[in-house]
């Protein structure tokens, strides 16, 4: 057994210790940052402004910080999208080539319209010709990145929403229409890369898609369960000027009582059980060139085990109507999710790639290689995991 | 023809489902339509390519997830019972399915039938039909050593098997009386050492169950 157990048993004690201290320091910070919340919970306007000057990527309220939604009525009639993907990255070590696979599961559930079936499905497409394997600059096709890894990641997201806008389209029921992604609309996988023709390919197709669904009138959001957003808490960082020293709050402790906490902490506590909070702005100078009219919103929503966060573009959050639909079938999803959307949860039974279909690929390409005479021989370090010797 | 013991006839539907593992002495089928798996010990059939038709006896009828993984769990809530649940998660139908197993008894090759093991199994995916009225009737005219492999057969509960295949078919063949007289001495024979089972096999062939208040 290549654990050493005993070794790592110490350290897991340590570690509860450490985590049950940090989160007893995290109440008594959230204490201190009470009488801070309600000072800005009306001076919201302020902090907005605040906001629009500030470099980092941060939350722009619209409305006061207490703000507290309860749920709408509940819809009697919805349909719900959803889309989730997985991949398998190229493998270096396999010796079968370089190809990619992307597996989209795609489910549309029509709720209250009986006589119109479920769809429960999944798109798997594999990359192989050099066009799918290499980004190339449009502007010096000597400039050529491999399609793998983060990039991968980024081509994976853009096809899960164009699944989803095809979902969108393809809706032909009367009854209001929700589309459903897991986690964020705010591209976050190349967040840290110069504006470059990657970034120019991906957002720009991702956005496309949100475009798509805007025109078909089908209402999108993101949802990520336990949500770690800390949007408001750097808006918040802004304001305290980061400086424990000099602030009312912190009171020259050593370090800022923001500190490790989440947009969640801050705002999830007084929330009840289905309630959102009011609507923030997320403000990003990488997104906002990008996103124009679809600029993200988000909300947090109280399901009672945890907080959500979910994300709506503009034209949604700027529509009552869709809103409320968001909102109120986000707690239907929930309950029949058992906590998290159900929708998605279909979704993402349907994007899984198992173990066995992963031998089940590589079974179907060594053959295909192998009737064409081509030896698919692993690498060397391959070949020693998979023959152990002594 | 009024239904006997409340049973319904099996031969409306022409697919009951899709043969998705099999061996020579059974196989399991996926029902076509979830809950919609023919009536525990009805015969079932499934054609080969090769004029070959194997003749099966449901043995055992199951619900579940598609998912192995995957388990139901209670869904329902307030007034959200039984049906409603269905109407409330529409996906359900496409995450759970029916299956039935089918012990083998026989099979038909070019106009007769024979009573013993087919030399090849079933093929995977061919449907599985029930056998219609006039089937059953040229399958048990053959004879009743049928009930004998019903009798061997593991891992089902083979009484009720025997009895409930009986009664279906007593009801299937119009002639319930005679058909009945036919199986019980059949059933003498193969359990002419074990009178309490025999009995016991006997009284749930012939009396319908009445519940009094």
């Amino acid at each position: 057994m290549p654990l050493d157990l005993l070794e790592v048993g110490t350290q897991v004690r340590q570690m509860g210790e450490l985590l049950a201290s940090r989160r007893a320091d995290e109440l008594r910070r959230l204490s201190l940052l009470e009488e801070m919340l309600r000072a800005y919970s009306n001076r919201w306007e302020e902090l907005a402004e605040l906001a629009e000057r500030v470099r980092e990527r941060v939350a722009v309220p619209t409305g006061p910080l207490d703000e507290r939604v309860p749920p709408p009525p509940s819809l009697t009639a919805y349909t719900a999208l959803a889309t989730d993907g997985a991949e398998i990255d190229p493998d270096r070590h396999g010796g079968s080539g370089d190809f990619f696979l992307i597996n989209v599961g795609r489910v549309a559930i029509p709720y209250g319209q009986p006589g119109r079936p479920a769809e429960l499905a999944s798109a798997t497409r594999l990359g192989y010709t050099e066009e799918d394997l290499f980004i190339v600059d449009p502007r010096d096709p000597r400039r050529q990145v491999p399609m793998r890894d983060r990039h991968l990641d980024a081509l994976r997201t853009v096809e899960e929403l164009r699944a989803l806008a095809d979902l969108a389209e393809q809706e032909r029921g009367d009854a209001p229409t929700i589309a459903l992604v897991d986690g964020t609309l705010l591209f976050s996988v190349l967040e840290e890369r110069p504006r470059d023709f990657l970034r120019q390919r991906f957002y720009s197709e991702y956005v496309q898609q949100l475009e798509r669904m805007r025109r078909a009138h089908v209402a999108v959001a993101a949802y990520a369960s336990r949500s770690r957003g800390i949007d408001l808490v750097n808006l918040f960082r802004a304001v305290c000027g980061g400086m424990p020293l000099a602030c009312d709050v912190c009171h020259g402790a050593h370090a800022c009582a923001l500190r490790g906490l989440s947009d969640a902490h801050l705002l999830g506590r007084g929330l009840q059980k289905w309630e959102r909070t009011g609507l923030f702005r997320v403000r990003s100078n990488v997104h906002d060139p990008y996103f124009g009219p679809h600029r993200a919103y988000f909300f947090l929503l109280q399901t009672g085990e945890e907080v959500a966060r979910v994300e709506v573009p503009e034209w949604v959050a700027r529509d009552k109507h869709q809103l409320s639909n968001v909102h109120t079938v986000l707690v239907d999803q929930c309950n029949k999710g058992f906590g998290y959307p159900a929708v998605l949860a279909r979704a993402d039974d349907k994007a899984v790639i198992s173990l066995a279909d992963r031998t089940v690929l590589d079974t179907l390409v060594r053959q295909e290689l192998a009737r064409r005479g081509v030896l698919a021989k692993p690498s060397a370090k391959l070949h020693r995991k998979q023959v152990r010797t002594v | 023809m009024r239904p006997l013991n409340g049973v319904t006839d099996v031969s409306e539907n022409p697919l009951a489902g899709e043969v998705i593992e099999a061996s020579t002495t059974e196989f399991l089928a996926q029902a076509h339509q979830l809950d919609a798996a023919p009536p525990f010990g009805a015969f079932v059939q499934v054609a080969t390519d090769d004029g070959l038709t194997i003749v099966g006896v449901v043995a055992h009828v199951q619900t579940g997830g598609i998912d192995p993984g995957a388990r139901a769990i209670m869904r329902g809530h307030d007034a959200v019972r039984d049906e409603l649940i269905y109407e409330e998660n529409p996906d359900l139908p496409l995450v759970l399915r029916t299956t039935f197993k089918a012990l083998v008894v026989g099979f038909a090759e070019s106009g007769s039938v024979y009573q013993f093991l087919p030399p090849r199994p079933a093929r995977l995916h061919y449907s599985v039909v029930p056998c219609t009225a006039a089937a059953v009737r040229t399958f048990t005219d053959a004879g009743l050593e049928f009930l004998g492999t019903l009798l061997a057969g593991t891992e089902v509960p083979t009484d009720e098997l025997l009895a409930a295949n009986i009664r279906l078919t007593a009801h299937q063949r119009g002639e319930p009386r005679q058909f009945l007289e036919q199986a019980g001495r059949e059933l003498a024979q193969l359990l002419h050492g074990d009178y309490p089972r025999l009995t016991a096999i006997v009284k749930r062939c012939v009396q319908p169950l009445e519940v009094r208040a």
